[in-house]
């Protein structure tokens, strides 16, 4: 920690001059319309040049420029070009007004950078996701996150099925879900990226290893923040679709603005229903005549899914009293049947999971000249239920065994709730020192209670758990030479307090030591740098000391299986980034864009699940965990907007670091590939958009995108002869959209094919994913 | 010089045409053959787990290795890039027999007849369950003859014993149902799986189980003795025993760790283990005569302080007991589990020695490293200050010899001794 502060000072006092670019000039000014509503995303830029940029959320622009005379355009869809020409010789003020046009033009030069574009720029190694331009087609986000550098999604099955998600080979707990910010547990344990509603959705900003401390997070691999649209026009935007497996979806998302007062109503509600009913290839089946087990086709018969999220936010923007205030209220409902276990050849047909929750939020925002403050609370009513109580042992037949055994963990008929409330608060101050230097000051609040009790388990004894975490995070930022170079340095401390009243099996749960009520404090930190050198290359160092505090799970048990281990520590790791990237427009219409990143990630007393010695008994525990380092890169181009391609590659390699076995004795395992997680895959799509085709202002988008993972092993890959190893093979999917949008985009309808060649594709343990399938979306958006 | 010389040749010559003269006595002039060795018939199957002992959780890989012999000399026993990994279809928790290896296998569905070789799984018959159900590795068993195997259990609920009598040739069901015994009086459900075992003096099957208060409680001592008739499984006696409160592993039955054993005149023995007033352990080896139904109460043939693990029957009243000296550690992984020779008439013991040294102490508590075959008994060591290997126990003249090596890093679980697959 001494020697990160002494870093930290020494960034501090190498970079607290003022300093300056040499021969530039700025251009910068505001872009409204004719109402006086600033405009966003709008492009400015200099004619038969590179340089150009996008005005942003409050229709700001500020553009570097040589000094001398310029034809400066600006353009935005839906309203007319303004061309003029200006004398710079010194740094100017210049706003536009621009006036809607009925004629849209057919392309919008890609000259500066979208907001999306910016955040991949920062000193964080982060990717940002634009999710507007496939909004039309996509059916989760699960669907697109799975396609970027570095991350891969590993579905159990069909709609609704769980997922597991790795950002640069790190998982499960040590990634951190927020919605604008806020944890996406708020809106409920069973809410996930697999069924949020896509039409609410601006963008997805994924964080590798580095974490800012702003997101209040104690996450160790990273973070995924989804930021909602905040447009503030009036809108309605519905869609319904339509696939293979007996699949609908359908989502509303709308907004309106009461003029008089400007009261803004946000009603959402996303609907997901499946049987998922996919045919399963090859699975085992009794064939009495021959007595044999025989590998038949069967379809899924026990998977239906279904999912609802409800919001209704109310608010105000731009008051005297507030930039922004709003309140909320949602509700989600999870019905989930199950049909395997983690196993295929275990078949489930009665067994599955509900879930409600409420929540009600608020958040406020509010800039005092050079102080920007905002502050949200959250309070969600989480209740689970798991219903196992059917006594049978179902087949790929769909008939049963009558057995005297649940069906998922071979235990006694059980009908498990967890409640588990949830309450957050989250602060926040930014202090703009000057153009160069600013701090921020971050507070979270994270209370979770666990009450757990089954209704007709006798034998379960109901618990109730409650950890709070408070995560304080302070980040100092710098900003020189016109943003050519970007620096950010941040400390964070967890406090983890928790309230323990149990004391029994102290030898194994270390309760003697952890005495009723106790807080621990742990520091983190880490800083980021990114330094621009030309537009064609730039480069991006972090680093972070992450700490990640135990689950209650982990800490407390779940009463049955699991016993508690109260001297648990939280797992920690040293993540490390090195990136370059950077844009090329070599010509007219033509823009290209590159990025190479490595990765490091050196994880310490992993918490991890062991057996305990009674049968079935489950304890987490520290142990030395993995390194992980990787490489990975992406390429984008595009054409005038219309032709677009994209290639990424991700290769990682995770090392077990435990270097003897549980007898003291040295472990085979040390320093091998850990089993069971794809190292390399890659992606690419492809896609065109043609233009007022079949009348103006409609577009045709043809797009193509193909999924590949490399083989891996499920077991350790050095031990046992390799063809008795059970591997998950190499996968293929390629998928083919078309999308239709006539009336500016008013009305939309797409088609998917997705698994084209109906490729056999696996995921965790060999649990077969829906092979072809086809999806249609009609999607209406009246701005 | 010259006359010793001489006399040397006198002398060769003179032995020479005597013995050419003794030859010339016998009725068969032709030289007798070089007696040729019976080639082999069986193997040992070397079983280890990776990551934890395997057994208690699915994820931990298993591995297999099939190999000839296990005397010193060879390679260092490695599963790098070999081995047969089975845990996807096979539990640690096995029946063997002959050639074969029967289970309810991860699937937790059907019963199943297996074969490994060249590094995969065979699968020679299975059948699906029928009434009665089991969970993987929670069953005992005993083998009626050569075809016929009892599967027995508690249910799911605890409220039963339900049994299984499949021929195994073919793998049929030939019966199944329910053991006619009540829940013992103040309890309300059977524990897991129990001890079966059969008699064949008497065609009885004998069944050693415990009464528990409730699924997450401890079981309740005394357990009980029930002498079961093989042919039409009807209860003959159900026994409330005052000898130990438990059975040795009764949790898988004896599918990892044998804890009975038949002599030669039918006496069944158990191991089992009672609880002192202070906490510890005090085990037992109990034992019910020839034709009786309930434990000799003059007999306890274990006087070693510390847990009596496991056992291996040698034949001629001695058996190969796995042990434990508590002093030393009571954890899974503690090196303070050694191998010892009780003798069941001396009520005896002595402790297995390699070069007048005890061998060393082990870690591993639910391993079952021992195979007797061929008049040899094969011991499996794990020590904590060197690799872990077989030593090989003369079980006529009590020689002890070193054997095989394995190479450091692995869970070393079992020694299974297998026919050959070509064996007649």
């Amino acid at each position: 920690m001494r020697g990160f502060i002494h870093v930290l000072f020494l960034f501090i006092y190498l970079f607290s001059a003022n300093l300056s670019a040499q021969n530039k000039v700025t251009l910068s000014g505001e872009v409204k319309d004719q109402e006086g509503i600033p405009l966003s995303s709008v492009t400015v830029a200099l004619e038969n040049t590179t340089v150009g940029t996008y005005t942003n959320d409050r229709g700001y622009y500020s553009l570097t420029v040589t000094p001398g005379r310029h034809t400066v355009i600006v353009t935005s869809l839906g309203y007319n070009t303004i061309k003029t020409q200006i004398d710079l010789r010194k740094s100017k003020t210049v706003d536009f007004t621009m006036e809607e046009n009925s004629v849209t033009l057919n392309s919008v030069e890609v000259y500066g950078k979208s907001k999306t574009q910016k955040i991949k720029e920062s000193a964080f190694s982060v990717n940002a996701l634009d999710i507007k331009p496939q909004i039309n087609s996509l059916k989760n986000l699960n669907e697109i996150v799975n396609r970027t550098t570095g991350i891969k999604i590993r579905e159990e099955g069909g709609v609704g099925s769980d997922f597991d998600l790795s950002i640069n080979g790190l998982s499960g707990n040590s990634v951190r879900y927020f919605i604008d910010g806020m944890p996406l547990d708020t809106k409920g344990s069973g809410v996930s990226l697999a069924n949020l509603p896509v039409n609410i959705i601006d963008r997805v900003e994924i964080y590798k290893g580095v974490v800012p401390a702003s997101l209040g997070s104690d996450a160790l691999g990273g973070a995924i923040n989804i930021i909602t649209s905040q447009e503030k026009k009036n809108y309605l935007d519905a869609s319904y679709g339509i696939g293979s497996f007996h699949t609908h979806r359908a989502d509303l998302n709308a907004q309106f603005v009461e003029p008089k007062t400007g009261l803004i109503i946000k009603p959402t509600v996303g609907v997901n229903y499946s049987k998922n009913d996919y045919k399963m290839k090859g699975v085992e089946v009794w064939d009495e005549d021959s007595r044999k087990y025989i590998e038949v086709n069967r379809k899924r018969f026990h998977d239906d899914y279904f999912s609802l999220l409800g919001q209704l936010e109310a608010g105000f923007v731009d008051k005297a009293w507030a930039d922004a205030f709003f309140v909320s209220g949602s509700y989600s409902k999870i019905d989930k049947e199950i049909q395997t276990g983690s196993i295929q050849t275990k078949v489930i047909g009665n067994a599955e999971r509900h879930s409600d929750a409420w929540n009600v939020s608020a958040r406020y925002q509010k800039r005092f000249e050079k102080i920007n403050t905002s502050a949200s609370f959250s309070h969600t009513w989480d209740a689970s239920l798991t219903v196992d109580t059917a006594y049978r042992i179902y087949d790929w037949n769909g008939d049963f065994t009558p057995s005297s055994r649940n069906e998922l963990n071979g235990r006694g008929r059980s009908m498990r709730h967890y409640n588990r409330p949830m309450t957050i608060f989250r602060g926040g101050v930014d202090y703009a020192i000057n153009r160069h230097h600013s701090v921020s000051l971050n507070y979270l609040l994270n209370r979770t209670g666990n009450k757990r009790r089954d209704d007709v388990d006798e034998t379960f004894e109901p618990t109730n758990d409650v950890l709070t975490k408070h995560i304080l995070g302070l980040t100092y930022n710098q900003s020189f030479f016109d943003g050519r170079w970007e620096s950010t340095v941040f400390i964070k401390d967890y406090i983890n307090a928790t309230s323990i009243e149990q004391n029994d099996l102290a030898w194994i749960t270390g309760s003697e030591d952890a005495k009723g009520h106790s807080s621990n404090s742990y520091w983190g930190g880490g800083l980021g740098l990114r330094y621009t050198f030309w537009d064609a290359l730039a480069g991006k160092v972090s680093y972070e000391h992450s700490v990640r505090l135990p689950l209650s799970r982990e800490l407390l048990g779940n009463g049955t299986t699991i016993y508690p281990n109260l001297a648990l520590h939280p797992e920690s790791s040293d993540n490390i980034n090195l990136g370059l990237f950077g844009n090329w427009y070599p010509a007219y219409g033509h823009s290209f864009y590159y990025e190479v990143n490595g990765f490091l990630r050196f994880v310490d007393d992993y918490i991890q699940a062991t057996v305990s010695e009674k049968e079935g008994m489950m304890q987490y525990e520290n142990i030395p965990a993995v390194h992980v380092k990787g490489i990975e890169g992406e390429m984008r181009y595009n054409w005038k907007n219309s032709f677009q391609i994209m290639v990424n590659c991700s290769y990682n390699e995770a090392r077990d670091q435990k270097k003897y076995k549980t007898d003291g004795k040295p472990s085979a395992t040390y320093n091998n590939r850990v089993p069971n997680r794809p190292w390399v895959y890659s992606n690419a799509d492809v896609s065109y958009t043609f233009h007022n085709l079949a009348q103006k202002e409609d577009n045709l988008r043809i797009g193509y995108s193909w999924q590949w993972i490399h083989w891996f092993y499920l077991s350790w890959e050095a031990y046992g002869a390799l063809e008795s190893k059970s591997r998950i093979p190499t996968q293929n999917v390629s998928n083919l959209n078309v999308t239709y949008s006539w009336m500016k985009r008013r009305y939309n309808v797409s088609l998917e094919c997705s698994n084209l060649f109906d490729a056999t594709v696996y995921d965790n343990y060999k649990l077969q994913k829906p092979g072809r399938a086809f999806f249609a979306k009609f999607r209406l958006f009246i701005n | 010089m010259k006359k010793f010389q001489l006399l040397f040749w006198a002398l060769l010559t003179t032995l020479f045409t005597l013995s050419f003269s003794a030859c010339s006595d016998d009725d068969d002039p032709t030289p007798e053959p070089e007696p040729t060795p019976e080639a082999q018939t069986y193997h040992f199957d070397i079983w280890i787990a990776l990551d934890k002992h395997g057994g208690m959780g699915r994820d931990v890989q298993t591995l297999v290795k099939s190999i000839d012999s296990l005397k010193a000399g060879s390679q260092m026993i490695s599963f790098e890039g070999d081995g047969t990994e089975v845990h996807s279809v096979m539990s640690l928790e096995t029946i063997v027999k002959g050639k074969y290896y029967y289970q309810v296998p991860v699937s937790g569905d059907r019963f199943s007849k297996y074969t490994l070789s060249n590094n995969k799984i065979n699968v020679i018959q299975e059948q699906k369950f029928g009434t009665n159900t089991y969970d993987t590795r929670k069953y005992t068993h005993a083998w009626i003859d050569d075809n016929t195997l009892v599967i027995m259990a508690s249910n799911g609920d605890g409220d039963k014993i339900i049994w299984t009598k499949l021929n195994t040739t073919d793998m049929t069901i030939i019966k199944e149902g329910v053991l006619d015994i009540p829940l013992p009086e103040g309890d309300k459900l059977f524990s897991t799986s129990g001890i079966l075992n059969y008699r064949k003096s008497d065609n009885k099957l004998i069944y050693f189980y415990l009464g528990k208060k409730s699924k997450r409680g401890d079981t309740t001592p005394f357990f009980f003795t029930t002498v079961i008739n093989a042919e039409t499984m009807a209860v003959e006696s159900n026994i409330r025993n005052t000898m130990a409160h438990q059975m040795v592993g009764s949790a898988y039955g004896e599918l990892l760790q044998k804890c009975t054993l038949v002599d030669e005149s039918g006496n069944l023995y158990l191991a089992g283990f009672s609880e002192n007033e202070d906490g510890t352990e005090k085990s037992h080896l109990i034992r019910i005569k020839a034709g009786e139904k309930d434990f000799d109460p003059s007999y306890d043939a274990f006087t070693n302080a510390g847990k009596l693990v496991s056992l291996e029957y040698l034949g001629d009243g001695k058996v190969l007991a796995y042990a434990r000296q508590d002093e030393l550690g009571m954890e899974i992984d503690s090196y303070s589990h050694y191998y010892t020779i009780i003798d069941l008439n001396s009520k005896t013991s002595s402790r297995v020695k390699y070069n007048g040294q005890d061998l060393p102490y082990s870690g591993g508590r639910f391993s079952q490293r021992t195979a007797v075959v061929d008049g040899k008994a094969y011991i499996g060591v794990n020590p904590e200050s060197s690799n872990p290997c077989v030593y090989i126990y003369d079980i006529k003249t009590g020689n002890v010899e070193k054997g095989a090596d394995i190479k450091e890093g692995y869970y070393f679980e079992q020694i299974r001794v297998l026919d050959n697959e070509d064996a007649e």
